[in-house]
């Protein structure tokens, strides 16, 4: 062979003459700028939020800079998010064929601009075959895409704008196809079977053309034409829906990777308290923080946050999706509307109160945005202006005379240990008590009478196994988890505040709960305000001791289960928001003779109950069923027991079983409880008299 | 027809925390000397505020007679959007009678010309209900008591009073008018803590009173003591309600000193049951007077 | 010697048994005394209420009768009652503390000068002057006032405080009429009478609410919770569930997301208790739990435990009411 390996190698530009490259590159330039100017003032905008975007990188730990790097990369190249669909898998299939094509022009554009020299030999034939597969990979996208499109072409929500966007990809990979098969027409090339696809085109195009200076004329004109349309492109993608292939990357490596069940912090009460802030932040879409005001730019309406969401689902008025694309159309009305528009005329009320806050949405985000948290900034907004209906009156009343959300006494928060044995009764924290565990009963477990039953069966299970625990009993107050989720932060911090103070001056460290909203709060958000509690649920506590020989799990068996079937229902705040997944599940495994069946919206994918956001407390009216759309697909599993750990969803779903008015309906129980009654007989007096 | 201004007056309510046994008797603990906005002024701020929103009274002032530790519960005043604050200082042990109460207040509403004056209906004095009453009269201005329901129009005020049985009366009187607002249901807006932070950062405004108007204080007719209250008991014998579920709870863990009385749970023949419930009804007056 | 006077309110053409309570506790003080105890009513159809009034222990009654006294009129009422004081010149006037009588009470105050003690539990004649005793701070504490010397003093009392005594043999009727005062000026006019709808009464005004939850069954057992509302008087409440269900609408809902009720008597039929419900309802004065349950948290609250079938007490009531405690209206 004439042409060794080595000399395998493109030329670049090679029939276009140099007044053609010479507008060539005024164009390209052009292009950039355009571009450059769009993205500019995009992101003018964005920095009008709140925050510097120019923090010091050095200032950051470690720790905060690799989840950034690990988030950017995970979900800008493997998108995990949407390998769950055909389209998703068609979109990674686009972005991966652009991005390679990207990549690739971009390395012609050094070899024949600098003096690097590398695409050549085996890295050139390589080189040129990747280009090949990851074109035909971006337009096989594209074909699956626009099948999908005209397929649901009435649909309603259509999103117009990705029509023109995919037409002009599409084009600009089919050019790019024609432009290699025409070179190779023109130029030849022996290597052809690394280039798979232009060589077959240039065959056609050998067929077709009378002689070469057809070829010559089509070779220009088609790189022409593809030179035009990739400038539009580059011009364009900053005005389009494709802004998207800008910000969402830059989203996903600036976005907070904080927990989904931690809200922001949007100011110190001691700052307003010193007269630092003479406002109550936020009030206007200015106060929201930058990284914010980008997310709603990296949005693609693709609707996912929308199959999610079980508000939605339910009927209420609530789509995460309008609401971060009414956020988006508020950025581009400009300086103005940021900076003035309140957030309560943005985003609806009606919608804020009708999130759960169970943290879907932002789970299944592709580009990592957080739609729960505009809709609690919008709760905040509307708390500062007084626009709370009674029911959020009336709690937060409560939380604020009584510590409690319910209104009752503080003094009776340990009621629900009256009629217990001795052997059994909590031991109290007093100043100079040390001990291992603080079980934290939350509002909940102490007043609520299901709760309260909860409790009991918790603090026997600990005596049984002879766990170090002590507990704070009157002195115990809210941890502010309703207050925050209401959008009355300021009450939420003075709370935060005193608790940890309380806790402090006990010094204690590890606490067990059994309600996840306390753990979330307590383990995750106190953490803002300089605590550093290991907070555990009481079922990995469980775990942990039938695992060390502590609690004997059917030894003393009351009553015979063989053969008892049990579903477990995933609370939001344990599973998706704090990932504690497989603890509850050893410990149902544990019972004898019952055995534990999964619904099919399990795990991080479990439906929400209702109650969580708040809406325990207030009634909007706006269609319901959250749980009992929830119970019914738990009654699908045939199971004869419903098995939780959280206080809110045990109350929900008890409520849906009563309502179905079956008579053998589930019984919904925790987990503690189903413990408890196979380690020891019953032997707490009094407790249903 | 200009609208006119509404003065909210109140006198902050001192909250009784404790009640020590000192050498000659029960007296007052210093941790109950805190000041509170209570429920009944509260109403009458939410009235006046949604009359502003309506476009039926200019600004919103709120005028109290207190000391100035009582600066903190003001400051919920103007949290809640009052466009002024006023506070006539007065000692901080100052006893307030009616006669100085009503003539330091009116004095401060002369000086606003604010054609409406709104206070809940018990929320002034020790709960004699007398104050509001006395200022119309000062004020030469209409009084109209246990208001639910404010309308203004034409210089007239139009009210809705809530009487027993959840009947109402419509009145309508001219300007100017003292509203005694009713405290029932408890029904105004809420004071975000952020917001009451804000406001406590403002100063009051302080109002000196005359020195004749001071000389008022202290002026009582008759002695007063105080010693702690009791539980009612009713003449017609049944013993007093067991409490409320709180009491009984407190009760069975023996932390409070109140007898807690559980009634027994009746079972048997239901027309037995019935005709027991209905004697029980008769006896504590419930059942409707006959004929009705 | 003391000369009373008590300011007597009625409804419906009966006398409030307020009233009667402010003479029982008038003829008392007055039994050790030989004063005089007077009544005054004002209304429309009144004078036949003075033998009433007469027998629970006023001397005289004075009456102004007349159509335009249907329904009360501050400054009507104002001018009257002020005027028939200083004729009579009574030592202690004694008004309930309703709606009206606090109403008129501070209106005769300002007009007359004279001191008013509201809500009083105890009152007592002494040397040195009248003794008061009252409870302030939300009854935390007694206030005890004594020394007081005006010419007449005003004195509300809350009904239920003092209790009823029982009626006495009539003697001798004496029953004044009063003339209407005609007003000069009107800084206040009535102008009208709104009567509450039974059946939308609002919760939070009721003085009597009868609650249906769960343990009716179904929608049309809550047909008996309405009859018995009715026969009573009362507002219809519902529990969640029962909201939950479609058997009442939300504006019924009792409860931590619905209203929290304070009345007079709270009877709570078939429910069972849970926080969720009672947080909107335990300080109601007066509580009735009908529930086959035994153990049914309800029970905690309740003054009156009814451990049976609330489908079969609930006609029992009914008929048993209808039959022994209420006058039939329906004859021509």
């Amino acid at each position: 062979m004439e042409n060794a390996i080595e000399n395998a190698g493109r030329e670049i530009l090679g029939n276009i003459p140099a007044i053609h490259q010479a507008v060539f590159y005024t164009i390209a330039w052009l292009s950039l700028a355009v571009f450059a100017a769009g993205i500019l003032i995009r992101a003018r905008l964005w920095f009008l939020g709140r925050c510097s975007p120019f923090l010091p990188m050095w200032k950051f730990p470690a720790g905060a800079l690799i989840d950034h790097l690990r988030g950017f990369v995970l979900h800008t190249f493997i998108q995990p998010r949407l390998h769950t669909s055909t389209t998703g898998l068609a979109h990674v299939a686009i972005f991966w064929g652009f991005f390679v094509l990207f990549v690739g022009t971009n390395l012609v554009f050094l070899e024949h601009s600098t003096p690097l020299s590398f695409l050549h030999g085996i890295f050139y034939l390589l080189f040129s075959l990747t280009l090949d597969i990851f074109g035909v990979l971006m337009l096989v996208g594209i074909g699956v895409a626009a099948r999908r499109r005209f397929n649901n072409r009435n649909m309603p929500d259509q999103v117009t704008g990705y029509g023109p966007a995919l037409t002009l990809l599409a084009l600009i990979g089919t050019t790019g196809f024609l432009l290699e098969g025409a070179r190779i027409s023109l130029l030849g090339s022996q290597w052809y079977s690394f280039s798979p696809v232009g060589s077959v085109i240039a065959v056609g195009f050998e067929l077709a053309a009378a002689d070469k200076s057809w070829l010559v004329a089509w070779h220009r004109s088609i790189w022409w034409l593809h030179a035009l349309l990739t400038f539009f492109f580059i011009a364009y993608l900053p005005f389009g829906r494709l802004l998207h292939a800008i910000t969402a990357p830059f989203h996903t490596l600036v976005a907070d990777r904080k927990p989904s069940g931690v809200l922001s912090t949007p100011y110190r009460l001691e700052d307003i308290e010193s007269g630092l802030l003479t406002t109550v932040p936020p009030r206007v879409t200015a106060d929201l923080h930058w990284i914010q005001l980008l997310s709603f730019d990296a949005c693609t309406l693709c609707g996912r946050c929308d199959d999610a969401c079980p508000s939605l689902a339910a009927g209420r008025p609530l789509s995460p999706k309008d609401t971060v694309s009414r956020m988006q159309q508020l950025t581009h009305q400009g300086k103005t509307a940021i900076q003035n528009t309140p957030l309560e005329q943005i985003l609806s009320p009606e919608a804020a109160w009708s999130c759960t806050t169970c943290g879907a949405c932002t789970q299944v985000c592709p580009v990592s945005i957080r739609p729960m948290d505009l809709l609690i900034e919008s709760r905040r907004s509307q708390v500062t202006g007084s626009r709370v209906n009674q029911g959020m009156e009336k709690t937060l009343r409560h939380l604020q005379n009584t510590g409690n959300p319910f209104g009752f006494n503080p003094q009776t928060r340990l009621a629900w240990a009256a009629d217990l044995p001795d052997d059994i009764q909590p031991r109290l924290l007093e100043p100079g008590l040390k001990c291992e565990w603080l079980f934290w009963a939350g509002c909940w477990g102490s007043f609520d009478e299901r709760g309260q039953k909860v409790t009991r069966s918790l603090a026997t299970l600990l005596a049984r196994a002879g766990v170090d625990y002590a507990m704070l009993g009157n002195e115990e107050r809210c941890t502010g988890d309703s207050a925050r989720r209401l959008g009355e932060e300021g009450l939420f911090q003075q709370m935060a505040k005193g608790n940890i103070e309380r806790l402090r001056q006990h010094g204690i460290k590890k606490i067990v709960t059994a309600c996840p909203h306390c753990l979330n709060s307590l383990g995750n958000e106190y953490t803002d305000f300089g605590a550093d509690f290991e907070v555990i649920h009481h079922s990995e506590l469980i775990a942990m001791l039938i695992r060390d020989g502590s609690l004997q799990v059917g030894q003393e068996a009351e009553t015979d289960h063989d053969g008892r079937r049990v579903t477990y229902h995933d609370p939001c705040y344990l599973g998706r928001h704090n990932g504690i997944l497989e603890a509850p599940r050893q410990v149902l495994s544990a019972l004898p003779g019952t055995s534990m069946i999964e619904m099919d919206a399990c795990g991080k994918n479990s439906q929400c109950c209702g109650a969580g956001g708040s809406n325990a407390w207030f009634d909007l009216g706006l269609g319901d069923g959250m749980n009992a759309s929830r119970y019914q697909q738990a009654e699908t599993t045939q199971a004869e027991v419903l098995a939780t750990g959280c206080p809110f969803c045990l109350s929900m779903m008890e409520e849906a079983a009563s309502a179905t008015g079956e008579t053998n309906a589930m019984a919904i129980k925790d987990i503690a409880e189903l413990i408890e009654e196979q380690t020891h007989p019953r032997v707490i007096a009094g407790a249903n008299d | 027809m200009t609208c006119p201004d509404a003065c909210v007056c109140f006198k902050p309510a001192l909250q009784v925390t404790t009640v020590t046994e000192a050498g000659q008797g029960p007296a007052l603990a210093p941790s109950s000397s805190r000041f509170l906005m209570d429920a009944g002024s509260a109403c009458a701020l939410e009235s006046a505020l949604t009359l502003r929103e309506l476009g039926e009274v200019h600004h919103v002032i709120c005028i109290s007679v207190a000391p100035k530790t009582s600066d903190p519960a003001l400051a919920w005043c103007r949290a809640a959007g009052a466009d002024r604050v006023l506070r006539v200082d007065v000692p901080s042990n100052a006893n307030l009678n009616t006669r100085a109460t009503v003539a330091l207040l009116a004095e401060c509403i002369q000086d606003t010309g604010a054609g409406l004056v709104l206070t809940g209906q018990r929320s002034i004095d020790e709960s004699n209900g007398l104050v509001a009453a006395s200022l119309a009269a000062i004020l030469d201005a209409a009084y109209l008591s246990n208001v639910a329901d404010v309308q203004i129009l034409e210089g007239e005020v139009k009210i809705s009073r809530r009487i027993e049985r959840g009947h109402r009366q419509l009145w309508n009187a001219r300007l100017p008018a003292v509203v005694a607002v009713d405290p029932e249901p408890k029904n105004y807006r809420y004071v975000s803590v952020a917001n009451l932070a804000l406001a406590k950062n403002e100063s009051v405004e302080t109002v000196a009173p005359s020195t004749e108007n001071l000389k008022l204080i202290s002026q009582h007719m008759g002695q007063t003591k105080l010693t702690p209250g009791r539980v009612r008991t009713r003449h017609s014998g049944l013993p007093a309600k067991g409490g409320t579920a709180t009491d009984r709870m407190q009760a069975m863990m023996g932390t409070t000193s109140k007898t807690v009385v559980r009634p027994p749970i009746l079972r048997g023949d239901i027309d037995d049951l019935a005709e027991r419930t209905l004697a029980f009804l008769k006896d504590k007056g419930l059942l409707p007077k006959s004929g009705e | 010697m003391p000369d009373i006077l008590v300011f007597a309110e009625h409804r419906d053409g009966e006398v409030e048994e307020v009233s009667l309570e402010l003479l029982s506790e008038a003829r008392l003080i007055n039994r050790s005394n030989n004063g005089n105890v007077m009544a005054v009513i004002l209304g429309w159809g009144v004078s036949s209420m003075a033998a009433e009034l007469t027998a629970h222990g006023a001397n005289k009654v004075f009456a102004a009768d007349d159509v335009q006294l249907e329904h009360y009129n501050p400054l009507i009422w104002l001018e009257t009652v002020s005027g028939l004081c200083q004729r009579q010149t009574p030592d202690l006037v004694l008004l309930p503390a309703t709606t009206t009588g606090e109403d008129l009470a501070a209106r005769l105050a300002v007009r007359n000068d004279w001191p008013l003690y509201s809500r009083i539990t105890k009152i007592k004649f002494q040397r040195n002057g009248i003794q008061v005793v009252r409870p302030v701070y939300a009854g935390k504490l007694q206030e005890t006032i004594t020394g007081i010397t005006s010419p007449t003093c005003l004195v509300t009392v809350t009904p239920g405080v003092i209790g009823m005594r029982p009626a006495e043999n009539i003697v001798d009727v004496r029953l004044i009429p009063l003339d209407v005062v005609r007003l000069a000026d009107s800084s206040i006019k009535v102008t009208g009478f709104v009567p509450a709808d039974p059946r939308n009464l609002d919760l939070n005004e009721a003085d009597v609410i009868i609650s249906a939850g769960r343990g009716l069954g179904q929608a049309e057992n809550v047909a008996f919770v309405e009859e018995l509302a009715q026969l009573l008087g009362g507002a219809v409440a519902a529990t969640r569930v029962a909201v939950d269900l479609g058997w009442l609408n939300k504006k019924s809902q009792v409860g931590q997301t619905g209203t929290t009720v304070k009345p007079k008597l709270y009877i709570a039929c078939g429910i069972s208790g849970a926080t969720q419900h009672t947080i909107g309802m335990k300080e109601s004065t007066t509580i009735v739990a009908i529930n086959t349950d035994p153990t049914a948290p309800i029970f905690n609250l309740a003054d009156l435990s009814l451990n049976c079938d609330v489908l079969q007490l609930l006609p029992a009531l009914i008929n048993q009411y209808k039959n022994k405690y209420k006058v039939a209206d329906d004859l021509p």
